[in-house]
């Protein structure tokens, strides 16, 4: 094994594939920064070029571009509010409001250095899970799915920001939304109103795209200040200082790291569940909940650091089974295939080198992206000095082209601009945006693994080990959400009070 | 994105919620009567769901006919007690929780009906300049239109920053990943 | 898929044209052949300096597109466009572009790979939102046909249609799918059909990796997929192929027994024309109503394009076996399917798609 490891490191280290993942990387740079285009429709895009190199070589390209779109992504949503990708809604909650407080230098060190920890944690739970790989995947199930579906749902609560009936509102509705489209039991068009474009439901990236970044540049386009505003000093300090705080707030990366790397290898659910559970926690186990979604580092740490380790773990049931995680390794999974590597045990006898230096490859990217992007933090964090008006244009064309560039066609537009519209309402009337994009996330994970859940095992799958570990983390996470909640509004009632009597 | 809001009273906030409040119960009523034509196990999670939807909407709808009905003593920035169990947090103005989203609240709240107006008059060009010509042409128009008279930029600007997002475009877009553009329905430039 | 590279799609294929019509159909093309290059030759002209969209029903990054992009890397070349791009527009299984290109202007600027098996399905299943007739397609040529297989879980009992029926006396045979309507479902009611025995066709899976995930747990007992998804299952242990959805054997592995030697004779029409929908595989086609000159055009670089050994060298490269078939052929093939179909089977077909 110890061969393997040490030969997967060279082969990466062959002038080569190093050459190949500084191509990579460079793409992934600068596609990552767009909205939408980054994660896995670059990677699509850029298959082609794969074809005929060798397996390490096309996963020094290819997987050194993932994981450098993960983490430029991450530095759109903290400076301009709009996230790259339905699993990394979380950076912008904290590392936004961070950016408008003028201290986008030190929120983009933070999220840089916490997204290089956490890769390195995702790679070596990769890494470390291949002797028991296989067992572990396998024992996962759509009842297991299911459960986690409802464990991520339960942080509906958690994000509503204190307004829990309209989060709940919020939260059906977002449901609702991933129920659109054909149904798989009955195969229905459910809500599509007799237009096609609804049959395959509606896309979570314009949502999240129009959701987060219509209020933004509408907000600019009013207040006609810039990002920061004008009270703001117009200094950019922060950038070590961010980098500290990860070292300082370890713990919250490395338990975001480890939640992300764990819950990131259950196919199609893990990405989008694992940023709200390592956010939510890192909110429980904080010292100022309070601040979370208004700047809190420790929010934009776990944010970060989840966010780089999930890529780890998602990569684990394709190694492992052939069962792609997410969209990406589901065309990381076409790449083995067409290079003529089988996922499988194969993968964890001829070919261990190849898996070892797909860990390695996840390490050293994120390292030299962290290098390459250091100098580029200052002048990035000055783009939130700038007027607001000169953004404007830019910004939309962003958003636009990242609607539009998955499925090439206007109607992403259109739900992107109707999200835009839905997301300035829930500004304009204090209702709260994140249980809607929580809820079309999970929606119609939730019913499909259900269902299937239920036509495989009957009602048996209630009594697997594993959902029940799940029910009674579900039942105690809603537990603590709750007394949080109430202990939150009593504390506040007796301070309100406290200032109408004095 | 109604033009109508002046300042931010409370009464205009709760004329919002009526608004939202009453679309939601509409989208909520109607997803469950569409899901009465389905199968039954196509139709079990919407029907559930908005039903729930439903349910919640109206308790809401309650709370803010408590919140009307009953009057609000003028001094106590909490109007707490109204309606339901856990929501009544929600009712408090400039929630110490609400951070960044309040202060795009503010800003929301108090741009009036001429700041909305030429706003939303922006956005509409875009996008029907979009949808008509498609982006090659709508991209240098608009960028140029708002650069000069919003934010007042210099026509060398206007000119670098034409240049510069339309070759990123194209560099990115054209040369690199061989997508194509949003093309309008009367396309003007291209095929 | 070692093995499983390009052969030749007109050996073992049962759907040869009537002699006597292929003779006729020779000497009229012979006696047309000087008129028809000469303008041909015009016709052909007309795709210089154009660019030529090729479009694809699903996402960039999957296995369909593969195909579509290797086609367009060679195939612009050979018919003396400018370029050839490829276009993804998923939507809908592939309804969406696939309905576009039947609507869209017949100037061979605009050609689709297209799902020929579920179209069918979809067209003749009575399915809503066809816009189409897969028939009047102007077919370009085929690319691959792969044929579908049937599977079990690596450590199931199952080796016979004995051991199925001895399954099926003591609890419902599992066989899992993706969606109503998708092909997956359809090759898996057709298997509920033929194995006679209590059975259930359980849906909603995302994919095909994820039905074999479940394969590969023992959740389910039987699952019909292609041979090439069935064959990466293998290798990651987590299925074993059993037979072939065919009545003939395949090349690559001779060792599967065709489903029409397993079951009953009397369900051998319906597995006929199963595999001949299968068979129609991912064709290239232009919208109807093409000039014929210019569809001799595209005919003849397609032709070009999968007989070159640069694109056969990419498709051994690329694990992506290759079947190459004539427009002509393709056409005759969708005809034969799609008018010799039994009754049972359009049932079939309408219960899948009509609710």
């Amino acid at each position: 094994m110890l061969d393997a490891v040490l030969s997967g490191l060279l082969q990466v280290l062959s002038p080569d594939s190093m050459m190949l993942m500084m191509i990579g990387i460079f793409i992934g740079f600068v596609v990552g920064v767009l909205p939408g285009i980054g994660g896995p429709v670059a990677m699509a895009l850029m298959l082609p070029f794969t074809f005929g190199m060798p397996p390490i070589h096309v996963f020094a390209f290819l997987l050194g571009m993932k994981v450098v779109t993960s983490t430029t992504g991450d530095i759109t949503a903290v400076l301009f509010g709009i996230p790259g990708e339905a699993t990394s809604a979380a950076t912008v909650l904290d590392g936004h409001p961070m950016a408008r407080k003028g201290q986008a230098g030190r929120a983009l060190g933070a999220v840089l250095m916490s997204s290089l920890v956490g890769a390195i944690i995702g790679a070596l739970a990769l890494g470390l899970s291949i002797p028991v790989i296989r067992p572990i995947v396998l024992a996962f199930g759509p009842p297991e799915f299911f459960m986690l579906t409802v464990v991520g749902l339960i942080f509906i609560a958690s994000l509503s920001r204190g307004q829990m009936l309209r989060g709940l509102i919020m939260g059906c509705l977002g449901l609702l939304i991933a129920l659109v489209g054909i149904d798989p039991q009955a195969g229905v068009p459910r809500y599509a109103f007799g237009q096609l474009e609804l049959w395959d439901g509606i896309g979570i990236v314009p949502v999240v795209i129009g959701l987060f970044g219509g209020p933004e540049i509408l907000q600019l386009m009013l207040s006609k200040e810039s990002i920061a505003g004008k009270s703001a000093s117009r200094k950019i300090v922060g950038v070590g200082q961010g980098i500290l705080d990860t070292f300082r707030y370890w713990k919250t990366v490395a338990v975001a790291g480890l939640i992300g790397a764990g819950i990131g290898v259950i196919p199609g659910v893990g990405g989008s569940v694992a940023q709200f559970i390592a956010y939510g926690h890192a909110k429980q186990t904080s010292k100022h909940p309070e601040e979370f979604g208004k700047g809190s580092i420790d929010g934009l740490l776990a944010a970060g650091g989840n966010n780089n380790a999930k890529d780890g773990g998602a990569l684990i049931p394709m190694i492992a089974i052939g069962l792609p995680g997410s969209v990406s390794t589901a065309i990381l999974l076409n790449a083995f295939l067409i290079s003529g590597l089988n996922p499988g045990p194969e993968m964890l006898t001829t070919h261990l080198d190849v898996t070892f230096s797909m860990v390695w490859i996840t390490i050293i990217a994120n390292i030299i992206v962290v290098i390459l992007a250091l100098p580029l933090l200052k002048p990035l964090a000055r783009l939130t000095f700038t007027e607001g008006p000169i953004l404007v244009p830019f910004l939309l064309i962003l958003v636009v082209l990242g609607a539009y560039a998955e499925n090439n066609r206007m109607f992403d537009i259109w739900v992107m601009a109707t999200s835009a519209f839905v997301g300035v309402v829930c500004l304009r009337w204090n209702w709260p945006r994140a249980p809607l994009l929580l809820g079309a996330v999970l929606g119609d994970l939730c019913e499909r693994y259900l269902f299937l859940s239920s036509s495989l095992y009957g009602w048996s799958w209630i009594q697997r080990p594993l959902v029940i570990v799940l029910a009674i983390a579900a039942v105690a996470i809603l537990f603590k959400t709750g007394w949080d909640v109430r202990k939150h509004a009593r504390d506040r009632q007796a301070a309100s009070l406290k200032e109408v009597r004095s | 994105m109604s033009a109508k809001s002046v300042a931010g009273s409370p009464r205009t906030v709760a004329y919002g919620d009526w608004i939202i409040t009453f679309g939601l119960i509409a989208i909520m009523a109607g997803a469950y009567t569409l899901s009465l034509k389905w199968p039954a196990n196509a139709a079990f999670f919407p029907r559930l769901l908005s039903a729930v939807g439903l349910i919640l909407c109206l308790l809401n709808l309650g709370a803010l006919i408590w919140q009307t009905l009953s009057p609000a003593p003028a001094a106590v920035p909490a109007r707490a007690g109204g309606g339901h169990g856990s929501d009544d947090v929600q009712l408090v103005e400039g929630d110490e929780d609400q951070g960044n989203e309040d202060e795009f609240h503010k800003i929301f709240t108090r741009a009036d009906k001429r700041m909305w107006g030429s706003v939303v008059s922006w956005i509409v060009f875009f996008f029907v300049g979009l949808y008509t010509v498609g982006l090659l042409v709508t991209l240098p128009v608009f960028t140029v239109l708002y650069l000069r008279i919003v934010a007042k930029a210099s026509w060398l600007v206007c000119l670098l920053y034409v240049l510069g997002t339309a070759g990123l475009i194209y560099l990115l877009f054209d040369l690199l990943l061989h997508l194509p553009l949003p093309e309008g329905v009367f396309p003007i430039l291209g095929s | 898929m070692a093995g499983t590279f390009f052969k030749q799609a007109e050996n073992g294929r049962a759907f040869a044209p009537a002699k006597g019509l292929s003779t006729l159909s020779l000497v009229a093309a012979l006696a047309l052949v000087p008129l028809t290059a000469a303008r041909a030759a015009d016709e052909c002209a007309f795709f210089k300096d154009k660019t030529v969209e090729l479009v694809v029903p699903f996402s960039a990054g999957g296995g369909f597109d593969a195909y579509g992009r290797m086609v367009a890397k060679y195939m612009g070349d050979e018919l003396g466009a400018a370029n050839m791009i490829v276009r993804n527009q998923p939507g809908a299984g592939g309804l969406l572009a696939t309905n576009q290109t039947w609507a869209a202007k017949p100037d061979g600027l605009r050609i689709q790979l297209i799902a020929a098996s579920g179209m069918i399905a979809a067209e003749f299943g009575g399915a809503a939102g066809v816009a189409f007739k897969t028939n009047g397609f102007s077919w370009i040529g085929r690319v691959s046909g792969e044929p579908d297989v049937i599977a079990t879980g690596p450590d199931s009992p199952i080796k016979s249609l004995a051991d199925i029926a001895k399954i099926g006396g003591e609890r419902t045979v599992r066989i899992g799918s993706t969606g109503l309507g998708s092909p997956q479902y359809i090759t898996a009611r057709l298997l509920a059909t033929v194995i006679e025995t209590k059975s259930q066709v359980i849906t909603g899976f995302s994919g095909a990796p994820e039905v074999f995930a479940s394969l590969g747990r023992g959740d389910l007992d039987l699952f019909a997929s292609s041979l090439s998804a069935a064959e990466a299952a293998e290798k990651a242990q987590t299925a074993r192929t059993l037979w072939v959805f065919g009545t003939e054997r395949e090349p690559s592995r001779p060792e599967l027994v065709p489903l029409s030697e397993v079951v009953d004779a009397k369900f051998l029409p319906l597995i006929t024309v199963q595999a001949s929908v299968t068979a129609a595989g991912r064709a290239l086609a232009a919208p109807p109503g093409i000039a014929p000159e210019r569809l001799q055009c595209l005919r003849d670089a397609f032709d070009r394009t999968v007989a070159s050994t640069a694109f056969l060298d990419e498709s051994r490269q690329l694990n992506r076996p290759v079947e190459p078939l004539s427009g002509k052929r393709v056409a005759e093939l969708i005809k034969t399917a799609t008018e010799g179909a039994p009754k049972e089977y359009l049932d079939l077909l309408h219960e899948s798609f009509t609710q």
